[in-house]
């Protein structure tokens, strides 16, 4: 399943590893996670659920969800889809909740403290460019991700971006991704969790974060903190959609983008808005095979010009048209989609069967919230912005003082507006520090104006929408 | 406002009118007709033949100043911008064309001549390929003078 020619990536595969699977050998690179190296082996299945024991494959793979959760070196429930691969290692299949031994002690190592000025917790768009214009103002940052790499969806985004001309438009998301890494390698700090907001004691106005790093704590201390946590891939309801082979589109870039692995030889994408057009494309880049793009809207979502691109290498969309269900046992051997009349009943009798191993779903992103809300910010009900969003200003400052959001986890939009709310925020951490020149003022301005061009026009318009509520909203509440 | 397009992801025959001035010559074909926020074409036009009110709008193409140059063709994010040399021979079009897949096909090479729906309408052979620093290579494809309009992409003969 490992691609080796594609017409814009070349892969660069580290040393080659062998690690278990169940006791079979399992060859990988350095630098694959192990779901990526057992799916490029053929494995999809990698857990049993806890109740019925159905088979689980990965579905996110960015560490998001817990589909991917399996033994490793005897410790249950590590996420195999952030997780590298080492020589030697000893990986199994999960069954149940995981049994924690318990005839050893963890280490008891002293917790390690850590401080910086700004915390960017999320080194996706959003987090690198606050990251990149925080740094550009003498500020002191740390960023923090969890997963091997740090450039979050960029790295996978071969497309040219739209956008402006001044910015970065016309570049591909993957160069976006290495510009950005390489002005802030040095404040990166990878593999790396936030795990909780925590209560400072001390009285010295700052944030305190617990971090899990080498499966070790690290409490960090930050006068301003940036979450740029990103999004999470929507579920859709149909018969079998727990199936191995049943993948969000980021998964399935992940897998193609990033490690160089085919998902699968055959695909139902659903979702025509732009990412699934977008993925869509890639697929066929990779040298995948997309039978038909199914989109349950009467018209497709994204840009015309993405719907072009696989239309004219001969791909189906098939509007007012859902899946109905997977099918398989073990994992994904087909699926069926489904007409649906203008009320978005399905018409019996329009079912169509396609012989797939993946299912690709492009149904849309929800906020990551999590550590908003466990910090205490207010958070609303937008669905313009893709579901719960937290409260902001236009400064991307939340309810909690000295806490900006970022990017999707301040509501859905793209990487152009995420990474010009990453500067925005980084300007307005900026501003509060007490760092601000006459250059910081004039790039202030300059974004709020880039921002709102990007958000004009009739694409843009329901983001605005829901940026203009979240806005009213937080008026209320300070 | 015509919107069959995004039911199908084609343009209609009337939408492809107004972008095609006239069959002769050898000009780019925008195929870009939504309001999308973007501007690189603009700037990559060594002869300012496509112009834009604002960030948010679409090019708009003046046709005396174009040279068919195809400068445009790889800088669209989209790939939405081809060129066509309407008078390449007294049978023949050109169609400049952005091309993202390997392998490349070779100068010379026939190839299967695909309409926007991906549906074979012809052969052709293949004049130019000009690589781009950007990795969107621009195809040059010679095909029936009855099909310029209608080729937008190309498939190899295996």
């Amino acid at each position: 399943m490992r691609i080796t020619d594609h017409p814009l990536l070349t892969f660069d595969r580290g040393k080659k590893i062998y690690f278990t699977f169940n006791g079979q050998k399992i060859e990988a690179y350095k630098g694959e996670t192990i779901a990526a190296a057992l799916h490029a082996a053929g494995i999809k299945v990698l857990k049993r659920s806890i109740t019925h024991e159905r088979p689980r494959g990965f579905f996110c793979a960015i560490g998001k969800c817990a589909s991917c959760m399996m033994n490793v070196n005897g410790v249950p429930n590590v996420k195999t889809c952030v997780t590298l691969s080492e020589d030697g290692m000893v990986v199994e299949s999960q069954y149940g909740r995981g049994i924690l031994k318990t005839e050893r002690n963890p280490e008891k190592s002293a917790i390690k403290k850590m401080s910086t000025q700004v915390a960017v917790v999320g080194a996706g768009p959003a987090g690198l460019t606050a990251a990149v214009t925080a740094r550009k103002y003498k500020a002191e940052v740390l960023v923090i991700d969890e997963n091997p790499h740090a450039g979050g969806q960029l790295v996978k985004q071969t497309h040219k971006f739209f956008g402006s001309s001044r910015e970065q438009a016309g570049t591909r998301g993957t160069q976006i991704a290495k510009e950005l890494f390489e002005q802030t390698k040095d404040t990166l700090l990878l593999q790396a969790a936030v795990i909780g907001y925590y209560n400072n004691t001390e009285n010295d106005d700052k944030h305190l974060l617990a971090l899990v790093k080498d499966r070790a704590l690290i409490e960090l201390k930050a006068e301003k903190v940036i979450v740029a946590t990103g999004a999470s891939e929507r579920m859709l309801l149909f018969e079998n959609n727990d199936l191995p082979g049943v993948y969000g589109a980021g998964a399935v870039q992940t897998l193609m983008n990033v490690y160089g692995i085919k998902p699968g030889n055959n695909v139902l994408m659903v979702g025509a808005g732009n990412v699934g057009l977008i993925v869509t494309y890639q697929l066929l880049q990779a040298g995948v095979n997309v039978k038909a793009v199914v989109e349950a809207m009467p018209h497709i979502g994204g840009y015309h010009v993405h719907a072009a691109k696989i239309r004219r290498c001969g791909v189906p969309i098939h509007t007012s048209t859902s899946i109905k269900k997977a099918v398989g046992e073990e994992y994904v051997t087909g699926a069926v989609t489904v007409s649906l009349d203008e009320t978005w009943n399905p018409i019996s009798g329009t079912e169509k069967e396609y012989e797939v191993d993946t299912i690709c779903l492009a149904v849309g992103l929800s906020p990551s919230v999590e550590l908003f809300h466990q910090a205490g910010c207010n958070l609303a009900y937008i669905p313009e912005l893709g579901g719960v969003t937290p409260l902001h200003d236009q400064h991307m400052e939340t309810t909690v003082k000295g806490m900006y959001a970022a990017g999707d986890a301040a509501g859905i939009g793209e990487a152009n507006t995420a990474m010009m709310e990453g500067k925005i925020a980084a300007l307005s951490c900026i501003d509060a520090l007490g760092l601000s020149t006459d250059a910081t003022e004039k790039e202030y301005k300059e974004s709020f104006t880039e921002l709102n061009l990007l958000r004009s026009g009739t694409f843009g318009e329901r983001g605005r929408q829901g940026k203009e509520k979240v806005f009213s909203l937080m008026e209320e509440v300070v | 406002m015509n919107n069959e397009h995004r039911k199908t992801g084609i343009l209609t025959e009337e939408q492809l009118e107004k972008l095609t001035p006239a069959l002769t010559g050898k000009i780019a074909i925008v195929e870009c007709v939504e309001d999308i926020p973007c501007d690189p074409c603009v700037t990559a036009c060594p002869t300012e033949a496509l112009v834009m009110d604002s960030l948010v709008g679409k090019p708009e193409l003046i046709p005396e100043k174009c040279e068919g140059c195809g400068s445009c063709i790889a800088e669209c994010p989209g790939l939405a911008i081809f060129v066509v040399d309407f008078d390449y021979s007294r049978e023949e079009a050109v169609v400049m064309l952005p091309y993202e897949f390997v392998p490349l096909p070779e100068k010379g090479e026939k190839v299967d001549l695909l309409d926007r729906e991906g549906e074979k309408c012809g052969e052709g052979t293949i004049l130019r390929v000009r690589p781009h620093k950007n990795k969107t290579t621009v195809l040059s494809v010679v095909v029936p003078r009855t099909l310029a309009m209608r080729v937008r992409n190309v498939r190899r003969i295996l």
